[in-house]
Parts: structure tokens; sequence; C-alpha cells
């Protein structure tokens, strides 16, 4: 007990102030995909079979998230809006998300990702420490997880499914005293025919009234979609 | 906005009305060109995940009393703002402004609302 309360004293001395709430800077410049996503072959097809449907009005009215299906990763670390939160543990750092109530846990005790890691909305992930930045490798996300990319050549933003094959590497480090970087390279052939890469800059926040707080999506979901993919609102609660 | 190579792709605010994998749900059912202020009595509110609600009794052009249905943010956000599960209690006299559902029936996003005391409580900022 002495020596692993040593050991964890000893860590948090060595590791960068992470503390307080981290909100996403959706309105910052330079943020976002850092060039525009060279699409693979299977990305492309499914990038055109959603336009088809798009534009032969076979899409639904609202996406999944409205039966209160989670976002995954990468997309939902910069939920706009949302508070996310550090702990540092001697052998993990968790991360709960404001986010439908999300949590990672980010092994730190040098394992590797395991071969049959369970798909996961969040993967599996590792981290190692490069000086002051934290390096995070996640794969095993679950492939119906849900992501938004930019359509090159295009203003188009297309909602798409990941492969199971996704891997993340995610380099976290702080850019000044209050802003956190966050630069993300997703490697993903169902997707990409090279690396994409994401930049996203968070706040930190602290206070009371920042801290973060459950989100049970399901608590009072009053929308719904019809067997036709009609959006509906329960608008009285009679 | 054309995506050109060697340039971030910039989502902003769309992100936060729903055109994203972010968003709980779609809000194209909603008016955001046109937001109209409602006058009347709470009957209700519901500081709830994944949105607030609040009930409110307004006139209807016959005289009778209209039930609407005001879709909020959720509390995480709504707290940030000074809100709190108190804020609206039954029988308040209130005017809110919102974004009215397109097809007319009363519902709608909440913008802001006045409270009897005349202090301001704003929702998510507009798009």
């Amino acid at each position: 007990m002495v020596a692993a309360l040593g050991a964890s004293v000893g860590m948090a001395a060595d590791l960068p102030d992470w503390s307080g709430t981290w909100e996403a800077q959706y309105r910052a410049t330079n943020t976002g995909y850092v060039k525009t996503p060279v699409l693979s072959k299977a990305g492309w097809a499914q990038v055109n079979e959603v336009r088809r449907k798009r534009d032969a009005g076979e899409l639904p009215e609202s996406g999944e998230g409205i039966n209160c299906v989670p976002i995954g990763m990468p997309d939902i670390m910069p939920s706009p809006l949302f508070q996310f939160e550090f702990y540092f543990t001697p052998d993990k750092i968790v991360t709960y998300l404001e986010a439908y109530g999300m949590v990672r846990w980010i092994h730190t005790d040098g394992r590797e990702i395991p071969a049959d890691a369970i798909p996961a909305f969040m993967g599996y992930s590792t981290g190692h420490w490069e000086v002051d930045t934290l390096v995070v490798e996640t794969a095993a996300v679950y492939e119906g997880t849900r992501m938004t990319i930019p359509v090159p050549d295009s203003d188009e933003r297309v909602e798409v499914r990941h492969g199971p094959d996704m891997h993340l590497t995610e380099r976290v480090r702080l850019l000044d005293g209050d802003t956190l970087e966050i630069r993300t390279t997703i490697t993903d052939p169902a997707l990409f025919a090279e690396p994409a890469q994401t930049r996203h800059l968070y706040a930190r926040h602290r206070g009371q009234e920042w801290e973060v707080s459950e989100y049970v999506c399901a608590q009072n979901n009053r929308t719904y979609l019809d067997e036709e993919g009609k959006q509906h609102f329960i608008l009285k609660t009679d | 906005m054309q995506v050109r190579d060697c340039a971030f792709i910039v989502f902003g605010m769309s992100l936060v009305f729903a055109t994203s994998t972010s968003a709980h749900h779609s809000t194209a059912k909603f008016d955001k060109e046109h937001a109209i202020v409602l006058s009347g009595t709470v009957k209700e509110f519901q500081y709830t995940n994944p949105h607030s609600w609040l009930q409110i009794y307004v006139d209807g052009n016959n005289g009778e009393q209209v039930e609407w249905g005001i879709e909020g943010g959720s509390p995480n956000f709504l707290k940030r703002r000074g809100w709190t599960a108190k804020s609206l209690q039954p029988g308040d006299k209130v005017s809110t402004r919102i974004y009215p559902m397109r097809d007319g029936q009363p519902g709608g996003i909440m913008i802001e609302v006045t409270l009897p005391d005349g202090s301001v409580l704003t929702d998510i900022p507009p798009p």
C-alpha cells in the first residue's frame, strides 16, 4: 500500500497539470481535419451510397443519436458544449466525457492492445508519455460507430462508418496554461487511402459550474423516428 | 466552402445545430430563420437529459389554452448559463423566444426565457 501510494504520488508530481474540465473550441480556427482526407475506394463507395440515399430521400430525418446511440471515437472527443475530465491513476488515465456519459480507460502500464479486445464505442486505448505529450493508441473501436468526414472536392460533410481495423494515434499536450491540443492520426482502409489527421483545441474550465455532469440520454428522450424515418417530437406531457 | 488541401476543415457552429454526429437529433424541423415569442404560464419544467423541456400554456386564437412543448439544452450546459432545476416553477408567468416548428405544431427550440422578475435565462446560442 505504501509502495503503491508512493508510486502514485511520484507519478502525479511528474505529470503535467491537466486538472479542471476541457471543452472543445469548435469556433477556433485551424481545427478539424488538417487537410482533405484522401478516401480509399471503399471510402468513396460509402460516400457515394450516402449521396445516393440522400438524393433519393432515403436517409432518415435524423441520425441514430435520436435513439441515444452514443458517438464513438474519434468524433466524440470534440463534441461541442460538452466537457471532459482526466483522472490519473498509477496504471491508467481515465477520461469521463459528458457527451453520452462515456468513459475512456487509457492503460499506461506498458501493455499492448489485446488482439481480442472487445469492440467498443470508445475502443481500447494504451498510452505512454513522450516528455509532456501523452501518446494514445486506440483500436477495437466498434465498427458501427459513426463519423462525419469532409468529402474531397466538395463542401459536403458526410456521415459514414469506419471499418473494424481503424487505428487512432492521439498526441495530447498543453499548448499553453489553459489550452489542450489533441492531434489525431486516423488510419482506416475502409475510409482512407492514407492516414487522415485532425487537430482540435480544448479550453480549460475551473469552478463548480464547470464540473462534469451525468448524461443519461434515455432519461427523457422525447424524440423518435417512425418506420419511414420521419422525425417526431412528443410535445405534450399528458 | 470548397475543401482544399493544406487547409483545416472547420466544422464550426453547424456542430451545435445538429448537422453532425455530435447531435442528439436533427433540428431541421424548426424554423431557425423566424424566431417567435410566446407568453404564457408554466405548466412544468423538465430539467432532464438529453434535453430540458418547458411545458407552457399559451392563449390560442379562440381563447383556449394551448400547451406548447419547448425543447431546451441539457442540464450540463444550462447550469453553466445560470439555470437550475427550480428556474421555472409551475404557475410562473414567463415569455420565451423560440424557433418554432415548421409544421405549425405547438413546439419549438428555446432561445431564452424571460422570468417574472424580468431576468433572462439564455439557452443554446443561435446558429
